[in-house]
């Protein structure tokens, strides 16, 4: 508005200068990002772009390449080894890899979303020491997925501390392979990822949290309101935006499950297809089986649904603003 | 005015800057060119030989043989480089058309690389360099054949399975006789059971299981490898035998064990008797010194049976040096190469005039039955079914049959797919 007010004062000449002055700056801010762009254009609106044109060819990395059309889409839907109807989770010979996929995402979602909260409840309380809370909490968050899957194994393994717990408290011995039964491998890596992840959702529900005004409380407490309706009328509610903001994130962190279930079944999605994500699919479809079109299809799939659930979450959680 | 002019000047300074940066970039590069282009100049050529190792020893032995045959051959350096995952980083190399020289191939992923072109076929250079196959063991080099009798590598080293024991837990429990029938087994383990000693360990995983499928009769591919005949009843009486040691707690899987391979679980003394190959000799010595153990034949029931694991040197057919490539290969699954490689590394030579290490007779002897571990183009998909099929079936989720039928599609859709 400056600007305008001081342009109007001065002669044309001065006018024209200023004009092409803001033209120039402009072009310094471009040439700025135009590094950073360049980045993102080539590592990855480039690749993904790719990824799609690849979807529509029988694409190996040594050999024929060859035009497929729709076909890998088309294999795709009749692939059991990827999903089937009616669903099949922890069944013997469907090896669904979206299945298995949605189901970790179905337990796994309000699991962390749930724990989140709680935990950030608890460390937004005025309680001694909650700066100490709130960095051990967060804690497992910052530390590497496949450390902690490493790590992980040698707890669960039939003669790990687990079982060593377990048999104290069931008074019997207790040896079971957590990784290494169908029945019990991809729940592991569920509770595995609910843990180190809470720390980041409770991080999340936490700025929100101090992002509602107190005055509201404020008025609660002279109505007289009880604790729980104080958290389910006001606190819950005004939580929308972090609320989508964590489902969002969780739910897209879950679809694209892949290293857990890689580092714990040496990449083959074992024992018995347990551990077989769709993330996990694609990859031994491209890296194992050398399908790389059909790899690429599963991505752009796999795209296509997170994308579509994202939508619908918007949708869902309105716009997710809340005006006070 | 003076305003504009220092834009200018701004404009100017971050187009400088980016010139900078690409003409620093660009630099470096061709400061790589010409470092090559100057080692090129030289009369010693680099060749790249590209390797997985499973132990210290292993890269050790090889880093030995390697320096003997640079020793010989002062015109050749050889570059070693270890891959791991081995597959992937061969296959992005393939693909990048900069493979290594020369490279181990395993037996199984064979069939798929042959196919893929990516191997240098080695006949003319066989005949011109008068390199005799005689000495090798027709099987293993068979393994690195194609159909039309084509060679694309030789052998390196090879190993049968065969029956590891712990000989005090059998002597505690009063087994004075070897079992080498899978009933003698089984009464041998209710002995050691009824003793408290540790179990058999057995791995659902076919590349142990198919030796037992070949002792009752079985197998996975015909003859002429263009059907599978892996839904047969023989198969399934060996899957049923197998498991019923595994739910009788006769035998116990390495999950159950809690050992990563049955090899750690008779060295921690988890397990008193293993089926594993001639690779169990370094890894006790290395890692369970104190731990005794025998080798003893493999175990039969309607005949022998056995799986022979070996891999080879190959070329790649993008190689820029494969006469040099050659020379190495020449010498390392030659008689000299390969004793100075067999000596160190403790490995079976799959030549029959270097003489194998101490006490590997066992092993040998298990070699006019061994067949090698190795299918068909787009086979690692079907091992990967078979082994999470096998398991399934063995927590009771379906039936052997079924498992097996399953299985048998896959093999027959591979095979279908790979003509």
């Amino acid at each position: 508005m400056a600007v305008a007010t001081e342009a109007k004062a001065v002669s044309p000449r001065r006018r024209e200068s200023l004009a092409g002055a803001k033209v120039r700056e402009a072009l310094v801010g471009y040439a700025f990002v135009a590094i950073p762009m360049g980045f993102f254009l080539l590592f990855f609106i480039f690749p993904v772009g790719y990824a799609i044109y690849i979807s529509f060819f029988d694409w190996g990395l040594l050999g024929k390449i060859e035009y497929l059309g729709l076909q890998n889409y088309k294999d795709l839907i009749h692939d059991k080894a990827f999903w089937t109807w009616p669903p099949h989770i922890h069944a013997a010979s469907e090896n669904s890899a979206f299945w298995n996929t949605a189901y970790y995402t179905a337990v796994v979602v309000p699991t962390q979303m749930a724990l989140g909260l709680a935990l950030a409840l608890a460390v937004n309380a005025k309680i001694r020491g909650r700066t100490f809370f709130r960095a051990a909490y967060y804690f497992p968050s910052l530390t590497s997925s496949a450390a902690i899957t490493a790590v992980a194994i040698y707890i669960l393994n039939s003669g790990g501390v687990l079982n060593a717990i377990l048999s104290k408290i069931e008074g019997h011995t207790v040896r079971t392979p957590w990784f290494g039964e169908s029945g019990t491998a991809l729940e592991s890596i569920m509770g595995l990822n609910v843990w180190t992840t809470s720390g980041t959702m409770m991080l999340f529900y936490l700025a929100t949290l101090q992002s509602i005004p107190t005055d509201v409380y404020e008025a609660a407490a002279i109505d007289g309101a009880s604790r729980w309706r104080i958290f389910s009328k006001i606190t819950f509610p005004l939580l929308k935006p972090g609320h989508f903001f964590v489902a969002v994130l969780s739910v897209i962190g879950c679809l694209k499950i892949f290293d857990q279930a890689f580092i714990v079944s040496a990449g083959k999605g074992g024992p018995a297809y347990s551990t077989e994500t769709a993330v996990l699919y694609l990859y031994q479809t491209a890296i194992f089986d050398q399908y790389w079109g059909y790899a690429a299809a599963i991505g752009v799939v796999l795209f296509a649904i997170i994308f579509l659930i994202t939508l619908v979450q918007r949708l869902l959680f309105g716009k997710a603003e809340i005006g006070y | 005015m003076k305003r504009t002019i220092r834009g200018r000047k701004r404009v100017t300074l971050v187009f400088a800057a980016l010139i900078l940066v690409v003409g620093v970039i660009a630099g470096g590069t061709a400061a790589k060119t010409s470092g090559t282009h100057a080692a090129k100049s030289q009369q010693v050529t680099t060749i790249t030989l590209a390797h997985w190792n499973s132990s210290a020893v292993e890269l050790a032995s090889l880093r030995k043989t390697l320096a003997a045959f640079e020793k010989g051959h002062p015109a050749i350096k050889v570059k070693e480089i270890s891959l791991d995952p081995y597959p992937e980083g061969m296959l992005a190399r393939f693909a990048a058309r900069k493979p290594p020289d020369i490279f181990y191939v395993d037996s199984n992923p064979f069939p798929d690389w042959q196919k893929q072109g990516v191997l240098e076929p080695l006949n003319a250079r066989i005949v011109k360099s008068h390199f005799a196959l005689k000495p090798f063991y027709g099987r293993l080099l068979a393994a690195f054949r194609d159909k039309k009798g084509t060679i694309y590598g030789f052998p390196k080293d090879w190993s049968p399975l065969a029956m590891e024991v712990n000989p005090a837990m059998l002597r505690a429990a009063g087994v004075t006789t070897i079992p080498t029938t899978w009933s003698q087994l089984a009464t041998a383990l209710q002995k050691l059971k009824s003793a408290g000693q540790p179990p058999a360990c057995l791995d659902i995983s076919l590349d142990r299981m198919l030796a037992f499928w070949y002792q009752n009769g079985g197998g996975f591919l015909n003859a002429t490898k263009t059907a599978a005949i892996v839904d047969s009843a023989a198969n399934n009486g060996a899957v049923t035998r197998y498991f019923s040691w595994l739910k009788s707690g006769l035998a116990q899987t390495k999950q159950q064990l809690g050992a990563g391979w049955c090899g750690e679980a008779l060295g921690k003394k988890l397990a008193s008797i293993i089926f594993e190959g001639n690779w169990v000799y370094s890894y006790m010595k290395e890692t369970f010194p104190q731990v005794g153990f025998a080798v003893r034949p493999m175990v039969k029931n309607a005949r022998t049976g056995n799986l022979g694991f070996t891999v080879s040197y190959s070329i790649a057919k993008d190689s820029k040096h494969k006469s040099q490539a050659f020379t190495l290969l020449t010498y390392l699954t030659g008689p000299k190469g390969m004793r100075v490689w067999t000596k160190n590394v403790g490995y079976l030579p799959s030549r029959k005039d270097v003489t194998p290490p101490p006490g590997r007779a066992t092993f040998l002897r298990e070699a006019p039955w061994a067949r090698a571990w190795q299918f068909a183009p787009g086979f690692s998909k079907v091992t990967d079914t078979a082994n999470s099929e096998l398991q399934a079936a063995f927590e009771g989720k379906e039936t052997v049959a079924k498992a097996l039928d399953t299985i048998q599609d896959a093999a027959t859709k591979a095979l279908r797919r790979g003509r």
